[in-house]
């Protein structure tokens, strides 16, 4: 028999479980402390709060409603972010596109980012979603979206962060995950926000292997009416397709939403499987900024994993 | 990004050690708000400390109204005569530290 008895691991975990309780109580403390120390020195902040029917603990989900609001109604009501740019005409774009047979897509979606996305990365305007949509499926070929079916993320410009390997079934191992430098970032211990992709090994098809190596991480938990719509919500998310594009280079991929993340004070939006990673930035690239839209494939006739630029008429076949 | 110093805030550290843990999704988040609030409790106090109080209304109400606001910096920059930025990321880190602390002790 290979590897230690339960009656050797037990101890193990255990001994998690106590770290986890611990850990909990000790972040409650300090969280209280912080709490306290806030209202202590200054009370009138409560009372401010309090007045508005607002909750500090609540404020990204207030703040999310309000960015969504702007949104929506921004190009009637509310003035443009400060660090908006000029958009350029569709006219212009074509243009560019149609001259850009001979110094390549990547080059043309590089630099038409540079012309219209801003400097740092923030909720980007219905505007600039809906110009970014026409590039992708005119260049790319692929029909993506900002809203999908009513579902929009927070943002759909951010920092992207390298993510482990997932657990795919009880007992999966790392080892199972294929060879190469791809293994090296290793398994999360825990499993994924919407568990286990099987049962069971046998159950691993090969559909599923392909939604574990190429998954991205959207951060479901900050979504304005993530408590309130429930479990309707949570199975839209599971498995939804999303493409992912790294605006400093053009690379794309398409992926599954497999997990929720990563959490806000780490400073990133998005999180990519080792596979994902690679392919957007290479071995090294642990985080970047990237668009993330919907794929609008309700036939899921778009592959997971790299877009190929040569292969716009294809993805066009597949859609049409 | 969605809050007005989101982009000072990165615990590296702390995420590094969290990955460790083996939590299921309920706990992770539970944790992870935790500290997220606890960030947001931080980054009033320090601002509110710096401000002269009769500013602390016009500062609430701007944070209310669009939480999102990088302005919300240049404003705070301008009543206190300094840069606010240098305030959070000093008591961000202070505060990884503090967390790092009781992740790591016992």
């Amino acid at each position: 028999m290979k590897g230690k008895l339960p009656t050797q691991t037990y101890h193990k975990i255990a001994k998690n479980q106590i770290d986890y309780d611990v850990l909990r109580n000790r972040l409650k403390l300090k969280h209280l402390e912080e709490i306290s120390t806030l209202y202590n020195k200054h009370p009138h902040v409560k009372k401010y709060f309090d007045y508005k029917k607002l909750d500090l603990k609540n404020i990204r989900e207030h703040s999310a409603k309000i960015i969504g609001a702007g949104a929506v109604f921004g190009a009637l009501l509310l003035a443009p972010p400060d660090n908006s740019k000029a958009l350029p005409t569709p006219y212009a774009l074509i243009e560019k596109l149609d001259n850009s047979r001979e110094s390549g897509l990547d080059k043309f979606l590089i630099d038409t980012f540079k012309d219209i996305l801003p400097d740092k990365v923030r909720p980007l305007t219905q505007g600039e979603e809906k110009l970014l949509e026409q590039i992708f499926y005119n260049s790319v070929g692929i029909k993506v979206n900002a809203n999908l079916e009513g579902e929009h993320l927070n943002t759909t410009y951010g920092l992207i962060g390298a993510e482990q390997h997932l657990v795919r079934y009880p007992g999966d191992k790392l080892q199972n995950h294929g060879t190469g430098p791809d293994l090296a970032s290793g398994m999360a211990p825990g499993r994924g926000a919407w568990g286990y992709f099987a049962t069971n090994a046998a159950q691993l098809s090969d559909d599923l292997v392909e939604k574990e190596k190429w998954y991205a991480v959207v951060q479901t938990l900050y979504l304005p009416d993530w408590n309130t719509r429930q479990p309707y919500i949570k199975n839209w998310y599971k498995y939804s397709k999303v493409m992912i594009v790294n605006t400093n280079n053009a690379k794309a991929v398409i992926a599954t939403v497999a997990d929720s993340g990563p959490a806000a004070w780490t400073g990133k939006h998005f999180g990519g499987s080792p596979e994902v990673m690679n392919y957007l930035g290479g071995l090294k690239y642990k985080k970047g900024p990237v668009l993330v839209f919907f794929v609008d494939d309700p036939e899921n006739k778009i592959p997971l994993g790299p877009v190929e630029y040569n292969k716009t008429n294809e993805y066009l076949t597949k859609l049409n | 990004m969605m809050l007005y110093y989101d982009h000072l805030v990165v615990f590296t550290k702390v995420e590094k050690h969290l990955k460790k843990i083996n939590v299921n999704d309920d706990e992770k988040s539970e944790i992870w708000k935790l500290i997220d609030e606890m960030v947001h409790h931080r980054a009033l106090t320090t601002v509110l400390n710096k401000l002269p109080f009769e500013e602390h209304n016009e500062f609430l109400d701007r944070f209310h109204r669009a939480p999102h606001d990088i302005a919300i910096i240049e404003y705070v920059n301008s009543k206190v005569g300094s840069d606010i930025t240098k305030d959070l990321q000093k008591d961000f880190e202070k505060l990884e530290k503090e967390i790092l602390d009781l992740l790591s002790n016992g």
